[in-house]
């Protein structure tokens, strides 16, 4: 079985946490409570027949990813970068965050995902979509919207890139 | 102190232990990578540290294995010699941790304010 890393990253309070817990264990809570350090769970799961271990790393949010210690990136063969939809000033550091991640990890696989879709209205969500390059997806961990399908297509891409290396 | 100490095979199997932090008889001859889901991630990194390097530290680990719960300190370097081993320390840090947690909860809650 093939083992990817994925690092899930961006600032605080955007759904980090409720990410990887509805997607590790589908649940979700309410409450916040902000991560400190790290927490890694995997999960398997299967791709046109072949078994992916995808290992997720929820770090502590950080305005900036210059304040992500450079150990939380090694080894990571996909980032996912989260920011949330019901607070703009999330996106803000954003285009220099991607080319931090990217001068880190060269040839990394990076997905920009715009979390908390459910607080926010399908007229709101037009507007965003025209500001934003189409490979951005938006995901609810609440409501557990897209949340699946970002770490399978993850998935996917990641076996998709070792079947070419 | 709650601690534990283990040597590592190249192949990843956990050849020695000692500590306080989980018996002997979970973690000897087991798999590392699977015990510890964040070594299966570092694994090819783990592979390649070199003896003379610094030590690989990550601090506040949270609940690394289902047994331990808490935050802990993983700290991992490679033994000298004509083997290669690797060393791996577990540190409690749960205490620091949740006062630092404290502090970056009401920190975080209040930037959160409109
Ligand atoms: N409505 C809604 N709330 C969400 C969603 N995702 C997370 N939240 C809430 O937002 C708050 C922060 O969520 P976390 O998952 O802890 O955020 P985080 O990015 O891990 O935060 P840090 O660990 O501090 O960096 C919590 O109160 C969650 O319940 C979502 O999709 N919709
Ligand atoms: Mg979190």
């Amino acid at each position: 079985m093939i083992s990817r890393k994925v690092l899930i990253t961006g600032s605080f309070a955007v759904g980090k946490t409720s990410l990887f817990n509805r997607f590790i264990h589908n649940t979700f809570s309410e409450r916040y409570l902000t991560t400190i350090g790290v927490k890694v769970d995997k999960k398997e799961v299967a791709i046109n027949g072949q078994d992916v271990s995808l290992v997720l790393w929820d770090i502590a949010g950080e305005v900036s990813q210059e304040k992500v210690p450079r150990t939380y990136f090694l080894g990571a063969s996909a980032v996912v970068y989260v920011f949330d939809l019901s607070r703009p000033n999330t996106l803000k550091n954003m285009e220099a965050d991607l080319k931090l991640i990217q001068k880190t990890l060269p040839g990394c696989l990076i997905k920009v995902i715009g979390n908390k879709k459910d607080l926010v209205s399908e007229e709101e969500l037009i507007i965003m979509k025209r500001q934003i390059p189409e490979t951005y997806l938006f995901t609810s961990a609440k409501t557990g919207e897209n949340v699946e399908g970002l770490f399978l297509s993850l998935g996917a891409q990641l076996v998709e890139k070792k079947d070419l290396d | 102190m709650l601690t534990q100490i283990l040597l590592i095979s190249q192949s990843g199997f956990i050849l020695k232990s000692a500590g306080n932090l989980l018996p002997s008889h979970w973690l000897l001859h087991h798999s590392a990578r699977e015990t510890f889901p964040i070594i299966e991630s570092l694994w090819p990194y783990l592979q390649n540290l070199k003896a003379q390097e610094p030590s690989l530290r990550l601090d506040c680990v949270a609940q690394p294995h289902p047994k331990l719960a808490g935050f802990y300190c993983f700290s991992f370097r490679q033994t000298g010699g004509h083997r290669k081993y690797l060393e791996l320390s577990i540190q409690c840090c749960t205490e620091q941790a949740l006062q630092f947690r404290k502090k970056n909860q009401q920190q975080n809650e209040a930037r959160l304010l409109p």
